[in-house]
């Protein structure tokens, strides 16, 4: 379960690939979801400009491909815990 | 001489029927017995655990055993778990602060839903992966995805580990899944985690598993003992293809024990997903980068192959209590090098390697042993 702090203190952190691009070096579509996400649903690996690796969601309707360009998004992370607190982040779409 | 002189493995599987504590004494009582060793002999209890909700495991383990006053330790390091714990026995007795220590590892999952699992494992991964939406499948299918790209396989080639593990456990009673899988199965079966499927994954299981390590001689001797950390983040790995702290955990290891990788007689690989004993066969140096797959479908790892790889079912048929693994691995080993492993027997292995994994590759624990 997420704590509202804790999800406070994240904040700092969570916006940072906010607008930046790159490209889709892998892909896989979870079935099985964890709890606190409800799938299916694509997690992309992307490759940023400045050559560091990030993982996040997939937030595009087009499947994503691996050598896509693609650029980070905000949008709603996970589903509202039982708390209420809904969490905010980046996901990915195509460029 | 440091040595293995007790050995016991709980049955893999679904046991609604057995707590935690149920098989951590189980186990326990098991490797004792095998040792012929008074249990007031034992001077340090370590166990590996990774997702009990009962805490202070180290002190629970010597009140089941009915061992008052021994300093006694939880260790955890996810699915290496076992491996690390069984590290910490071996340091234990050669800066002489031990001579007899009870290593346990166990894990409890069926009390727990799919989905708690999945969140709990991924207590083990980064926050980012967390935020992701990743499971511990997902983290592999990025790793498989990165390398069919770079090697040309596809999804039917890592069917093979599948198919090979299941016909070992055939042969293992203990085993969660004794029995064989057709091609067919394996390629029907549903997705996880594209391009990983069911079979593709270790199961949920209960299990336990126990040694004894003695500073003295006996049947088995750890030769080599090593493990070495990585980033616990996929993202901030070197390589996506290979997993670095088990080439460096392993070269350390070879030189400690004085030996090369064609030396090895039978090995226990992490094939927590079909990738992974992929990876593992090539960064052990069982293979060339790049050819673990070919050489998995080509039966060099068979039971009659040149280095037989999993002979007790892996990770995959025998099952993953995960703190339980890296023991267990130890406990096939010390079967096999005592030429007590039945219908699964190898003609007079000499030396094995167990190699057990942390996370999606942060820890990786190597040990080798030979007979004495």
């Amino acid at each position: 379960m997420k704590s509202a702090v804790q999800v406070w203190r994240r904040q700092k952190t969570n916006y940072q690939n906010l607008g930046k691009t790159g490209v889709v070096i892998s892909k896989t579509r979870i079935i099985e979801a964890p709890n606190g996400f409800v799938g299916p649903y694509w997690v992309v690996m992307v490759k940023l400009d400045k050559n560091n690796r990030v993982v996040g969601q997939w937030a595009d309707e087009a499947e994503p491909k691996i050598g896509m360009k693609t650029v980070g998004v905000l949008r709603r992370i996970g589903e509202a815990d039982p708390t209420g607190v809904i969490e905010y982040g980046v996901k990915w779409k195509q460029l | 001489m440091i040595s293995i002189s007790g050995a016991y493995q709980t049955r893999f599987g679904e046991l609604w029927d057995k707590s935690l504590e149920d098989l951590i004494l189980e186990a326990a009582v098991g490797a004792l017995a095998d040792a012929r060793l008074n249990k007031n002999k034992i001077d340090l209890v370590i166990v590996a655990n990774m997702l009990a909700e009962q805490n202070h495991l180290g002190a629970l383990a010597s009140q089941l055993l009915g061992l008052n006053s021994v300093p006694a330790i939880r260790v955890e390091a996810a699915c290496a778990s076992g491996g690390v714990a069984l590290h910490q026995a071996v340091t234990a007795i050669k800066a002489g602060e031990a001579n007899h220590v009870l290593v346990i590892g166990a894990e409890k999952m069926t009390d727990k839903n799919n989905g708690a699992i999945a969140q709990a494992l991924m207590g083990a991964a980064g926050i980012e992966e967390c935020q992701a939406g990743l499971t511990f499948v997902g983290l592999y299918a990025l790793m498989a995805r990165v390398y069919f790209e770079k090697f040309k396989a596809t999804k039917n080639d890592l069917a093979y580990v599948a198919i090979k593990n299941h016909r070992h456990a055939s042969k293992n009673p203990k085993a969660q899944y004794p029995f064989p899988v057709e091609l067919e199965t394996v390629l029907k079966s549903s997705c996880v985690a594209s391009p990983l499927h069911l079979f593709d994954c270790s199961p949920i299981t209960d299990g336990a598993a126990a040694v004894v390590v003695s500073n003295e001689p006996a049947a088995v001797a750890i030769t080599a003992s090593q493990i070495a950390s990585d980033s616990v983040s996929l993202t901030e790995r070197e390589s996506l293809t290979e997993l670095k702290a088990t080439k460096i955990a392993s070269q350390k290891a070879y030189e400690q024990a004085g030996i090369k990788s064609n030396d090895i007689d039978l090995a226990e690989v992490h094939d927590c997903f079909s990738i992974a004993e992929i990876m593992a066969v090539e960064d052990l140096g069982f293979c060339k980068k790049g050819e673990g797959f070919k050489k998995i479908k080509s039966g060099e790892f068979d039971h009659d192959g040149r280095l037989p790889v999993n002979l007790s079912g892996g990770l995959k048929a025998c099952g993953h209590p995960v703190g339980a693994t890296g023991i267990k691995q130890i406990v096939e080993l010390v079967t096999q090098l005592r030429g007590e492993a039945g219908q699964r027997q190898i003609k007079k292995p000499q030396i094995g390697l167990a190699h057990n994994v942390g996370g999606s590759g942060a820890t990786a624990a190597i040990h080798i042993l030979r007979r004495a």
